[in-house]
């Protein structure tokens, strides 16, 4: 016998002694009972552990697959490497299985098609949804109510000369008109279709954005550099103007208010009353942002690029010293406008190009950019929970997404 | 003083250091400030802890109960048993606080009831939620009946949709199969008032259901023989053209994941995982006779009709990728499991219709544990299921009923 044979012979031994420990090892896989049935694993080291039904459910909804095809090492210690992949996962998969269109079945990203649009009044600047209607500010002085279901036109408001921004809150829709001085439009969903009231017209000149906490309701007023508050109860309105230049946009985080200003290339956290807690700077030409409930997403259509402001902390309470997180480019990015966010993703605007670009919200992945019809100018955004809907200036169309 | 008095006495004197010590440890309990307001908890171990007030939240919505009941032991290392415990508590927390049946403060499983049932038109197949109304494809009078979630109102129906079978919410449009030799996709724009439904392209013969990967609409179409001759048609909803993938037996169920199509081919027993230009990636041997597929979000549930089972297949990764192999993560059996048919899931469960149970049956999708079965009327003979965000909903063929659960 020479020496290459007795090297094939135990080559061969090792290989049918590998396919026979592989192949006990999956017959050896462990099984227990949980919820009163039998579970069994790929795994051969997880029999009899206290928390076998708990690793079966985390193998068996994909958040871990174990340390090899065979073994979980139960008792092997958690790195704060895996934990990191552990949490982000258990984070990443509850968002998945409860967003509402995980239960409606779409699976798709999204998309624009005709069918998928409503014609609504003259330049249509922004959408907010009420959770079953959406209702479009057009510049040229309507506010159309679009059913979300089905797209129909229920009614168009008339009376809101220069109508900018919109926002739902306490039974009402409120719509900024972008007059000198500015003016605030309100509609009762609940009546028919018909003039809108108006609830003030002395917020500051040209109005744009405008938002909601809890008392008052908060408008950027683009023309005169400054910040109107107003009260729904007594009507009174507050406006103050230090320290703005061009307000474009405002949101409420849930803590405090923020105004994107692209006279300055800022954007301000502002207090209830109304003095500047924090001035992020270095943007161009900030405009419509977005809260995804950790972050703040600033499209900047100036530099071309999102930039995404932390602005809480790990437990959800407003930070001290926010800061830039990431900006992000690509992504078919090309003058973004606006940004809104479903729960899971956040879809911003390119208005001067006709598409719209996607990330999902917890890892800044991008998910794509989608065109939409030329011309169209997409502008405005909201989720009705289950789309998007962006409205088109250009064509003057509310779309699906 | 005997032996049996001495170890009495030191029995006492235990059990009462033991009480003085329990009760001392209750006054013990460590406290903190969080969010303003003084919080106190069970554990001793835990007092100026930096994560103190997220340990907190970790026992306060029962993510965590500690080590014993009075200690939390924050400096131990986190074994990988106990982080499978972690994860997936704190996974099925955010799901069953997140999900609209919580909001809305409804908690039982669900329920059949004579009340809860809405006459549709004859012969009921498959049914979609556009998250308002349901629409249900009804063969033998050719119609989708439109029937309003909230209330279960009959709203209306719409007409020539020649033996509707499969149905889809998609584009802002509502997408039909039906026919026979050809078959044909409909279309209608639901913000109309209902009338004739238009055909967008002829199909093969005999198409079923139907989905969508964002773009293009795909349908499984059974063959005229429903033994051999079945296809997949793949169609441009702009302007209709259809294009056809062959050599398959009879499929019938077909579903989009994010990724990919997935299709049933039920006299093969063969779940198949399609590319966009309609080749085979990957076949995957399930039970027999399987029907209507549904997607978790990790999983694709597979109910087997003459098997009695559901093949759950893992098509996804930890990450949400799909994985490059597909594979059968398990099969369930029981549960109530008679003649199952089509699968829903819902965020947080499946749904399973017994066609000749009578019946539906559910599971936690997240650990596969069976939730239990339900019973329909007798000769009800559950079919399809959707999820609308609040119920499921099922169509009865046996009495042409589309019934809430």
């Amino acid at each position: 016998m020479n020496h290459t044979r007795i090297r094939y012979r135990a080559i061969a031994l090792a290989l049918v002694m590998t396919v026979i420990i592989a192949g006990s090892s999956r017959l050896r896989a462990d099984s227990g009972s949980c919820s009163g049935q039998t579970v069994t694993l790929p795994f051969t080291d997880v029999a009899g552990s206290p928390f076998f039904c708990q690793i079966a459910e985390a193998y068996f909804s994909g958040l871990s697959n174990g340390t090899s095809a065979t073994t979980y090492s139960p008792g092997q210690n958690v790195t704060r490497e895996q934990m990191a992949a552990f949490i982000t996962r258990t984070q990443d998969q509850g968002i998945r299985r409860r967003s509402y269109r995980a239960a409606l079945d779409q699976w798709w990203e999204g998309s624009f098609s005709t069918g998928g649009t409503t014609d609504v009044g003259n330049g249509p600047q922004s959408v907010e949804s009420d959770g079953a209607d959406l209702w479009v500010a057009s510049f040229g002085g309507t506010v159309t109510r679009v059913h979300g279901s089905d797209g129909r036109a229920l009614g168009t408001w008339t009376g809101a000369d220069m109508a900018d921004g919109v926002v739902v809150i306490r039974g009402r829709i409120f719509i900024t008109g972008e007059t000198s001085p500015g003016s605030l439009y309100r509609i009762d969903p609940k009546q028919g279709a018909g003039p809108v009231d108006v609830a003030t017209n002395s917020l500051g000149n040209d109005p744009r954005g405008i938002t909601a906490d809890e008392s008052f309701i908060w408008t950027a007023n683009y023309g005169s550099g400054s910040v109107s508050r107003f009260n729904p109860a007594s009507g009174v309105v507050t406006t103050f103007s230090a320290g703005f230049s061009l307000p474009e946009e405002i949101l409420y985080d849930g803590s405090h208010i923020w105004v994107s200003d692209s006279g300055d290339g800022t954007i301000k956290e502002v207090a209830s009353n109304g003095s500047i807690l924090q001035t992020l700077s270095g943007f161009n030409a900030p405009h419509q942002p977005t809260f995804d409930g950790s972050n703040i997403w600033l499209p900047d259509s100036g530099a071309g690029t999102v930039t995404v402001i932390r602005v809480k902390d790990s437990q959800g309470n407003p930070l001290v010293q926010p800061f830039v997180l990431a900006t992000l480019t690509g992504n078919g990015l090309a003058d973004p406008y606006a940004a809104a966010f479903d729960g899971e993703r956040v879809l911003v605007t390119n208005l001067g190009t006709d598409r719209v670009s996607l990330w999902r919200a917890t890892d800044f992945a991008p998910l794509g950019s989608f065109s939409v019809s030329s011309g169209s100018a997409p502008r405005g955004l909201c989720s009705d929970g289950i789309n998007f809907w962006v409205t088109l200036a250009g064509t003057s169309k509310l779309a699906r997404f | 003083m005997n032996r049996g008095r001495i170890i009495d006495r030191a029995m006492v004197l235990s059990i009462v250091l033991a009480l003085m010590a329990a009760g001392s440890s209750r006054l013990r309990a460590d406290s903190g400030t969080c969010s303003g307001q003084m919080i106190a908890l069970p554990f001793m171990d835990v007092a100026a802890n930096p994560f103190f007030c997220d340990i907190a939240e970790a026992y306060f919505c029962g993510l965590t109960n500690g080590t014993s009941s009075s200690t939390y032991s924050p400096s131990s290392i986190v074994t990988r048993d106990q982080m499978a415990a972690f994860i997936t508590r704190t996974q099925d927390s955010a799901i069953r606080r997140m999900n609209r049946r919580a909001a809305l403060g409804q908690w039982t499983q669900g329920v059949f009831a004579g009340g809860a049932m809405t006459d549709v038109d004859t012969f009921p197949y498959l049914v979609k939620s556009d998250g308002v109304d349901i629409w249900v494809a009804s063969a033998a009078t050719s119609t989708v009946s439109r029937v309003r979630a909230s209330d279960g109102h009959f709203i209306e129906s719409w007409t020539g949709a020649s033996g509707a079978r499969g149905v889809l919410v998609a584009r802002g449009r509502i997408y039909v199969t039906g026919g026979s030799t050809p078959g044909h996709l409909y279309r209608f724009d639901p913000s109309q008032a209902a009338g004739d439904v238009v055909t967008v392209a002829d199909l093969e013969p005999y198409p079923d259901s139907l989905t969508t990967d964002g773009f293009f609409i795909w349908t499984a179409c059974n063959g005229s023989t429903f033994s051999n001759g079945g296809s997949i048609c793949r169609i441009n909803p702009t302007n209709g053209n259809v294009t056809k993938f062959s050599g398959f037996v009879s499929p019938n169920g077909i579903l989009y994941d994010g990724s990919n199509i997935w299709m049933i081919d039920l006299p093969a027993s063969v779940l198949y995982k399609l590319n966009t230009n309609g080749t085979i990636a990957q076949s995957i041997t399930v039970g027999a006779t399987p029907y209507y597929p549904a997607f978790d979000g990790t999983n694709i549930w597979v109910p087997n009709k003459n098997n009695n089972s559901v093949t759950v297949v893992r098509v996804k990764d930890s990450v949400g990728a799909p994985l490059a192999s597909a594979f059968v993560l398990t099969t369930l059996t029981g549960n109530g499991l008679d003649n199952p048919i089509c699968a829903s899931f819902d965020g947080q469960r499946i749904l399973v219709t017994n066609n000749s149970g009578d019946g539906v049956s559910l599971w936690k999708a997240t650990d596969l544990s069976p939730l239990g079965a339900f019973s329909a009327p007798s000769g009800s003979h559950p079919y399809g299921a959707c999820f609308d965000g609040v119920n499921f909903w099922i169509t009865l063929q046996g009495t042409n009923k589309l019934a809430r659960f």
